[in-house]
């Protein structure tokens, strides 16, 4: 899995580059972003604008790093395409995970909520 | 290094043993090319120096028998009074490492030993590298070998562990397709007759793949299925042994939840559909968790998406699991299948999807279930192409007898 990442204040964008979030996918971006979480970031907002599939590996993956950083911090998600958004409805979990249309409203929810 | 020298001139050979021998080297002579090739072809060399003419076989073409003969890398140097271009070029080209031009400086000659003693240094390690990961290579297809073997046979428990027939019921057909991905499989599903004329139903898929998901999906399967009326066995199962009469199925999931959650953020988890049907009157109420729509073939081939979604068990200590009922009319179908049928990727990695698997199943409406699941399996594999699926495949599916008195068989 490729991703680019940059902050915008205490949030920390992390864009996938690659179309499928598999059991593959999903090691690389744990310890991505469980390294992250160890040197103190808190609040992250994950682009899934280029991610077409999330496998059972992948959803387990996101919600393992929401378990790990909502007890100080939040992951938010972004760019839900509409499989994943499928996925996302089909297990609830788009009540479980702050969701929003694009990275803009989601740093102008985070930032003043967070 | 083990040298062969060979030349036609005793003078030169013996001028170039002298210096051999003296730096280290042991030496074997020839006094032409077909005793060189001879002598090269019983013993191992490290390295060859030829005179370029000889009479018999030259320099050039001992150089070229020695190269089409697959033994030991041998470092050739080519003696020769030519300095033209091409005849260096000719030199290389038979398969020459290096070329002197006589009369030899012994400094020059000396200066290119070492390179050679570099170079077959070097020739030398790799090939035993090479032996190294050879060996390596066969152990670890040995080990394959027995962990295949090993995992063949847990398929096979996995497998005796699936749901036997209902053909024989009075009211119920149940029948299946199963395709694991790997050897084993993290999908299970099942049906168990409770009290009266109802029967509980189910299937799993767990997240993942391969030996963690299959053992979880085994766990996942004794929880439900284990003969809960033996005495002492209750404990081992989510029934309660006083609740078999009302068990409802958001309460096996909360208990399931319990069960299976972990404080670890990598909790292992999985996706269900659980329900209980009355066979005699169709009623029946499920929960969906986290699994694909289980669907309803009506008799005369139309279809309902049954559940409102819901959350994968084991992933959250707060989930609640909402019940929908249903009623299958005679000559009806359920059928619950795991998202490895919806989300089979074709060769351009679209998914085999919703739509597909209701066209297929109401195109087959009115035949029977093992009708309709070989119909399935069949589109599934042209779908999918030449390729191995890549996550398991399962479908239960629970047909009510009657309406046309045919689709039951």
């Amino acid at each position: 899995m490729r991703m680019e990442e940059h902050t915008a204040g205490n949030v920390l964008v992390l864009r996938l580059l690659d179309d499928r979030l598999d059991a593959e996918a999903s090691a690389i971006l744990r310890k991505h972003v469980d390294a992250s979480i160890d040197s103190g970031q808190q609040v992250l907002l994950m682009d899934l604008s280029a991610v077409h599939f999330i496998d059972s590996s992948g959803l387990g993956a996101l919600v393992g790093l929401l378990k790990r950083l909502r007890k100080s911090g939040d992951l938010a998600l972004c760019g839900l395409t509409p499989r994943v958004q499928k996925l996302f409805a089909l297990t609830l979990m788009d009540r479980v995970f702050h969701i929003f249309p694009d990275e803009s409203e989601a740093l102008r929810s985070l930032a003043g909520g967070a | 290094m083990n040298v062969l020298v060979a030349d036609d001139d005793p003078r030169q050979l013996n001028v170039l043993e002298h210096f051999l021998r003296e730096w280290g080297h042991s030496v074997d002579r020839a006094s032409d090319g077909h005793q060189a090739l001879a002598m090269a072809e019983q013993n191992v060399y490290d390295l060859l120096i030829s005179d370029w003419q000889m009479p018999g076989l030259s320099g050039l073409e001992l150089c070229e028998r020695i190269r089409r003969a697959d033994r030991a890398y041998i470092y050739v140097i080519l003696l020769t009074g030519r300095r033209e271009a091409r005849d260096i070029i000719q030199g290389i080209e038979s398969g020459a490492d290096e070329y002197l031009v006589k009369p030899v400086n012994y400094d020059e000659l000396r200066a290119r030993l070492r390179v050679a003693e570099r170079i077959i240094g070097l020739e030398r390690s790799a090939t035993e590298r090479n032996r190294q990961l050879t060996e390596a290579l066969h152990d670890l297809n040995e080990a394959y070998d027995r962990i295949r073997k090993d995992l063949e046979a847990a398929a096979r428990m996995q497998q005796s562990l699936l749901p036997s027939s209902f053909d024989d019921a009075q009211n119920m057909v149940v029948k299946w397709l199963f395709i694991p991905c790997s050897i084993v499989a993290g999908d299970i599903f099942g049906v168990v007759p409770l009290e009266g004329s109802r029967t509980a139903f189910f299937l799993v898929d767990v997240a993942g793949h391969g030996i963690s998901a299959a053992m979880m999906s085994v766990s996942v399967g004794r929880m439900i299925a284990a003969p809960w009326d033996l005495e002492g066995m209750h404990s081992r199962t989510v029934f309660g042994s006083n609740h078999r009469g009302d068990l409802r199925p958001s309460a096996l999931c909360r208990q399931l939840n319990r069960a299976f959650l972990s404080d670890n953020s990598d909790t292992p988890y999985f996706t269900m559909v659980f329900g209980v049907l009355d066979v005699v009157t169709g009623e029946g109420r499920l929960v969906q968790a986290g699994n694909p729509h289980p669907v309803i073939v009506r008799k005369g081939g139309a279809h309902e998406l049954v559940g409102e979604g819901g959350c994968p068990i084991g992933l959250f200590a707060d989930s609640e699991w909402s019940e929908v009922s249903f009623r299958l009319q005679p000559g009806d179908s359920l059928c619950l299948y795991s998202d490895g049928v919806v989300e089979c990727a074709g060769p351009g990695e679209e998914p085999y999807g919703m739509e597909r698997l209701l066209g297929v199943l109401s195109g087959h409406d009115g035949e029977s279930p093992r009708t309709m699941l070989d119909a399935l399996s069949k589109d599934l594999r042209r779908f999918r192409g030449d390729q191995a699926f890549d996550d398991d495949v399962s479908v239960l599916m629970l047909h009510r007898r009657g309406g046309d008195g045919g689709a039951g068989r």
